[in-house]
């Protein structure tokens, strides 16, 4: 009797000593509850104002991305109404960097491609759209989350969620007798686990604190934690708790808690925009966000939806119309939406430049907002524009399909901001992103830089005659560089040795100027050290990745200004308070002469030299293309006045493919360019010591504009150059002695 | 001393700049207005360039930067918005970051405005305390 007595003292007295630990640990625990809410970044806000290139289709494809709906009349935030002359349409309310923006009411009418009148009642230089979410920093467990404030909560959704959930919660102490046997009773009835038997607060236990395990142990400590917890806090906390807390489903590594990320995960809109129907379907996944994901098994989640909105209807939360309505409709998810995907190619820039200043555990947890430079239209174009063209030219070419990768990278000719980055073919997951971590070699793309070294120089002009003639290195082993065709040219102007690329006759420019001097020209352009310089330097033997072959490029396209690509603006903490602001930033490289003439060099290579197989040559684009030997990479660097794109396409393996630059990686381009506005690339304005003129493309002799091979280049003023009287160079009765060149 | 006199310089010549506004600045005073409603147009860059001259006016240069910045990614080859993002870097003594931006400004700029670029550039190095290339500026593009 003793015994059995000081057992169970001994037992009670072990229970309470653990009750009390509990107690003590779960409250402090709970008390000091922050969620980690990881950093969630944003793309850059399209900005509206008239006059602004815009269609009517492109402008609505933008209020899909965002998940905007059509609306009887468009005034209520997050839709739009499309009446016969404009579209109205409320735009969220949205903390800018700059400050809130409440909800917004604005009318657009388009006409020939042309946001042609916008008006709203506030006096705004110009209205933005809320920037669209791109990504966010989740940590190594996976869990993401959006918080969703107390009073944030839709009323509905918490009444249906106590209603499915737990019709008892309001009244019981954290668990519920009268729930546990109704369970019972349907399971048994329907001879399946049909209904679970925790409460919210049980449910909340064991997402915060336990695992899932179907122990009886564990059972226990849920049902005395979720006791304690009732003791400690409001029902309304914990309820807000829960909203923030539970598991709605799985993205690959991303775990989607709470129902804030939910909202945006499953229908790209903000939880107070979801209506009946849409709420029905979040509480139904809560049962089994696996059994019942509705990416995966639709006709599982609508049955369960149904159940759920027949509940809101039993509980009064919903009219009748709204039930039958709501029965009717099909599940409706984020997919048949545009965009609106996470960019992982574009997170690893954000994550890169990010991991200067601040540590990955705070981008993490601390719910900071980064505002990024990400243009999801462009990011959509690209890629797919590269599917399409890998896809086309493996077919074309009977290459295994899946063989061929790519890289792109978008930027701003003249900002240096990162518009679009695609890291591969596989674009949804996170994988060995190309843009910018493959390093392959570059070709014909380094030709420029010995160019731009030429001129700075002062000795050579675009017309100086360089000889594409045989020539052999005897300090460098013998070289004897080749053209890619085998063929000799003879003296030929230098804007005609980059246009076409000719090999040889780049190598000998190169050689009057010394290997080391074009070196360091590499190096002062693309920051990369080159310790041993050959002269097949001069015709691209240096591996960059793509994102550097931008930066290289960056220079020309913004009239030779060292302008760093950059996918961050600003960083925020919860307060929207700046943590970070990454500035634009310009350094000049070299003169706006050298940069007019590397310019209008880059021009005629798009329509006369090697990119003259792009459709588009002539609309004043500039570029390069690349190929590396044997054909194992295909470049191309195209720029306009406003973008300047990089491609490249190889095999993983670096086998050749038999893709030169405007056979493969220009293809894509001219793919990706048919959604973008062209517009002649900048040609900085000449100083006294220029002049325009015109000449023979393949002699270099001056020349008139009508005739057919005429160029139009920057020269020194005063040069002499040949002169060709008319088009008709056989006659040499036409042609004059040298003369002096006026344009 | 010189840097005293860099920055009167620049203050005096915002005050000027508000007084006398840009030729873009003039035309978004025009924007059409109707039944009370306001309508963005593609001045929508000056006006934020304006408000920008006015937050540098009043010593608030980060936010004007801020809005600049903002302007650019508007319209990336507005000459004026580089030159007044110099003027901005200048008024707090950046006056490397000065230089480069009205540099840049020089690209987009009409010659008759490429005056005030080499101007703001001549105040940046006289700021760095390079008198004679700053000289050398005054003189070759007829800069006070």
């Amino acid at each position: 009797m003793r015994f059995i007595a000081a057992t169970t003292f001994i037992g009670l007295v072990g229970v309470g000593s653990y009750a009390v630990y509990l107690d003590g640990t779960i409250t402090r625990t709970f008390e000091g509850r922050r969620w980690t809410v990881p950093a969630q970044v944003f793309a850059q806000p399209l900005e509206l104002y008239q006059g602004m290139d815009l269609s009517q289709e492109a402008f609505l494809i933008e209020l899909d991305r965002l998940g905007y709906n059509q609306h009887s009349t468009g005034e209520i935030p997050g839709t739009y109404y499309i009446g016969s002359r404009s579209i109205v349409v409320t735009l969220r309310p949205f903390r800018f960097p700059e400050g809130y923006r409440g909800k917004q009411t604005v009318s657009a009418r388009f006409r020939g491609g042309q946001l042609a009148r916008l008006s709203s009642k506030t006096k705004n230089a110009s209205i933005r759209l809320e920037p669209a979410v791109i990504g966010s920093f989740f940590p190594s467990h996976g869990e993401d989350r959006l918080i969703v404030g107390p009073d944030d909560a839709p009323n509905l959704l918490t009444e249906t969620l106590i209603a499915v959930e737990d019709r008892n919660f309001r009244s019981h102490w954290g668990f519920d007798i009268a729930g546990i046997l109704r369970a019972l009773m349907i399971n048994v009835a329907e001879g399946k686990v049909r209904q679970g038997g925790s409460t919210l607060t049980q449910q909340l236990v064991k997402s915060y604190f336990l695992d899932n395990r179907r122990t009886f142990t564990r059972k226990f400590r849920e049902l005395v934690m979720a006791i304690i917890l009732e003791r400690h806090f409001e029902k309304d906390e914990l309820l807000n708790a829960y909203i923030n807390e539970i598991f709605l489903g799985q993205n690959g590594r991303r775990a989607i808690h709470g129902f804030g990320l939910g909202s945006q995960f499953y229908f790209r809109r903000p939880l107070e925009e979801l209506n009946a129907e849409e709420i029905a379907l979040l509480v139904a996944i809560v049962r089994g966000p696996t059994y019942y994901n509705p990416y995966r098994y639709p006709g599982r989640a609508r049955a369960r939806r149904d159940r759920v909105l027949k509940t809101m209807r039993d509980f009064n939360l919903i009219d009748e119309a709204t039930l039958h309505a709501g029965l009717t409709k099909p599940i409706e998810l984020a997919t048949s939406r545009r965009g609106g995907r996470y960019y992982p190619a574009f997170m690893d820039l954000v994550r890169r430049e990010l991991s200067r200043d601040f540590d990955s555990g705070d981008l993490a947890a601390n719910g900071y907002r980064i505002f990024t430079t990400l243009k999801p239209h462009l990011q959509d174009a690209a890629q797919i524009a590269a599917l399409r063209t890998l896809g086309n030219l493996e077919r074309e070419r009977n290459l295994p399909t899946k063989t061929l990768e790519a890289a792109v990278i978008i930027r701003d000719s003249q900002t240096g901001d990162i518009h679009a980055v695609v890291g591969g073919r596989t674009q949804g997951s996170q994988g060995f992103n190309r843009a910018l971590n493959a390093r392959r070699q570059v070709g014909s793309l380094l030709k420029p830089v010995v160019v731009l070294t030429a001129l700075e120089t002062d000795r050579y002009h675009l017309a100086s005659p360089i000889d594409d003639a045989p020539i052999v290195l005897s300090d460098f082993n013998n070289w004897a560089p080749l053209n890619f065709d085998g063929q000799f040219r003879g003296p030929v102007p230098l804007v005609r040795a980059l246009s076409d690329s000719l090999n040889v006759a780049t190598v000998r420019l190169g050689m009057s100027m010394g290997v080391a001097n074009v070196a360091n020209r590499i190096t002062s352009l693309t920051g990369k050290a080159i310790t041993q310089p050959f002269p097949s330097l001069f015709l691209g033997a240096l591996d960059l990745t793509p994102f550097e072959v931008s930066e290289l490029y960056a220079a020309f396209a913004s009239g030779g200004f060292r302008t760093p690509g950059k996918s961050v603006v600003v960083v925020l903490d919860t307060g929207d308070a700046t943590l970070s602001r990454y500035a634009i930033d310009v350094n000049q490289m070299f003169s706006p002469d050298h940069a007019a003439a590397m310019t209008r060099a880059l021009q005629v290579t798009m329509q006369r030299g090697t990119g003259r197989s792009s459709p588009l040559g002539a609309t004043g684009i500039a570029g390069k293309t690349g190929s590396s030997d044997n054909y194992r990479d295909s470049w191309v660097a195209v720029f306009d006045a406003n973008l300047l794109t990089v491609v490249w396409i190889g095999k993983d393996d670096n086998s050749p493919h038999g893709l030169s630059g405007s056979k493969g990686a220009l293809r894509l381009w001219d793919l990706l360019a048919h959604d973008l506005t062209i517009r002649a690339a900048l040609v900085p304005p000449l100083s006294d010591q220029l002049n325009w003129g015109w000449i023979d493309y393949r002699t270099g002799n001056a020349t008139l504009e009508q005739c057919p091979e005429a160029i139009n280049i920057p020269l020194p003023r005063g040069v002499d150059l040949h002169r060709d009287v008319g088009c008709d160079r056989g006659s040499s009765r036409q042609r004059s002695k040298i003369r002096k060149w006026r344009d | 001393m010189a840097r005293l006199t860099v920055l009167f310089i620049v203050l005096f010549s915002f005050g000027c700049a508000v007084k006398a506004p840009l030729p873009a600045e003039r035309a978004s005073t025009a924007a059409p207005k109707r039944s009370g409603l306001f309508e963005p147009s593609n001045t929508a860059g000056a006006d934020l360039i304006s408000n920008a001259r006015e937050m540098i006016a009043e010593n608030n240069v980060e936010d004007a930067i801020v809005l600049l910045e903002r302007a650019l990614r508007l319209d990336p080859q507005n000459g004026h918005t580089w030159l007044v993002l110099a003027e901005a870097e200048l008024s707090r003594m950046g006056f490397l970051r000065a230089e480069q931006f009205a540099r840049k400004a020089i690209l987009f700029l009409s010659k008759i405005d490429q005056v005030l670029a080499w101007r703001t550039i001549a105040l940046a190095l006289e700021g760095r305390g390079d008198n004679t290339a700053a000289r050398s500026i005054r003189e070759s593009h007829k800069v006070r």
